[in-house]
């Protein structure tokens, strides 16, 4: 006699860590669902704590789960999955944490670079320099609302001179998306900074 | 990635992971929803590509 499809449910629920894996590999995609909805908020709420913003949580708690499900056909159970889930959001987490860190170092590096008006700072005027330290802080400011390869192409290409296409090389991607980022992105810090002299007039 | 190497936490770190579950952080359910649906097309062109091929 068929099992109807409440005790299915209920058994599949049931299942353990390895037998829904064993049947996701097999291609089941009911297992599937179980599985992703038993850690789905475990790993997003574990991102989040960490990293204090939804943005960041989201794309940590994908990256986790697309690495998870990519490497499922390597998961031996010599660990449980759920000490190996939580191995690969840990290391998920501490790897954008460090691209931030990077990140910010480099934008107080550009930063600290637009604020210094180079040789001959003597030169200019209590009035002047204090308008070097605003345009600092309004292009540093326009850098952490782009997102970080944005970013870090603007860097490049303005602060170490690299040309468009070892930055292309460099980033992985085509000198036509280097190109049109460079330009959405100086694009904004005109905007800012001509706002900025207009609210300071 | 090796599961020897997913090993290498403290009790405090996975403590941390579990007591994570205390919590209750709202989530966007279409990103939620979306992601899921990525994740099981992933699953599904795995399994197909380790099918063997019946004209072989």
């Amino acid at each position: 006699m068929p099992r109807d499809r409440s005790s299915f449910s209920a058994t599949t629920e049931d299942r353990t860590d390895q037998d829904l894996v064993t049947a996701i590999r097999a291609g089941d995609e009911s297992a599937f669902s179980v599985l992703y909805g038993r850690y789905f908020q475990r790993v997003y709420n574990f991102s989040y704590t960490r990293l204090r913003n939804r943005a960041d949580a989201e794309e940590a708690t994908q990256d986790t789960f697309t690495a998870v499900f990519r490497s499922m056909g390597a998961y031996r159970g010599t660990a449980s999955l759920l000490s190996w889930i939580y191995g690969i959001a840990r290391n998920t987490v501490n790897n954008q944490i460090r691209k931030s860190r990077a990140h910010e170092v480099r934008l107080e590096r550009a930063q600290a670079e637009l604020g210094t008006p180079g040789l001959g700072v003597d030169d200019y005027s209590p009035e002047e320099r204090l308008s070097f330290r605003r345009s600092a802080d309004v292009i540093q400011h326009t850098l952490r609302s782009v997102t970080p390869w944005q970013a870090e192409v603007f860097f490049l290409r303005h602060f170490e001179n690299l040309p468009i296409q070892e930055i292309a090389d460099r980033m992985s991607r085509s000198n036509d998306a280097v190109r049109s980022s460079l330009y959405r992105v100086k694009r904004l810090v005109v905007d800012a900074l001509e706002s900025e002299g207009a609210g300071a007039d | 990635m090796a599961e020897d190497a997913m090993m290498d936490f403290s009790i405090e770190e996975l403590r941390e992971f579990l007591q994570a579950d205390l919590l209750d952080v709202p989530v966007d359910p279409r990103f939620k929803e979306r992601l899921k649906r990525r994740l099981w097309e992933l699953v599904e062109r795995q399994v197909r590509d380790r099918e063997p091929n019946p004209d072989d």
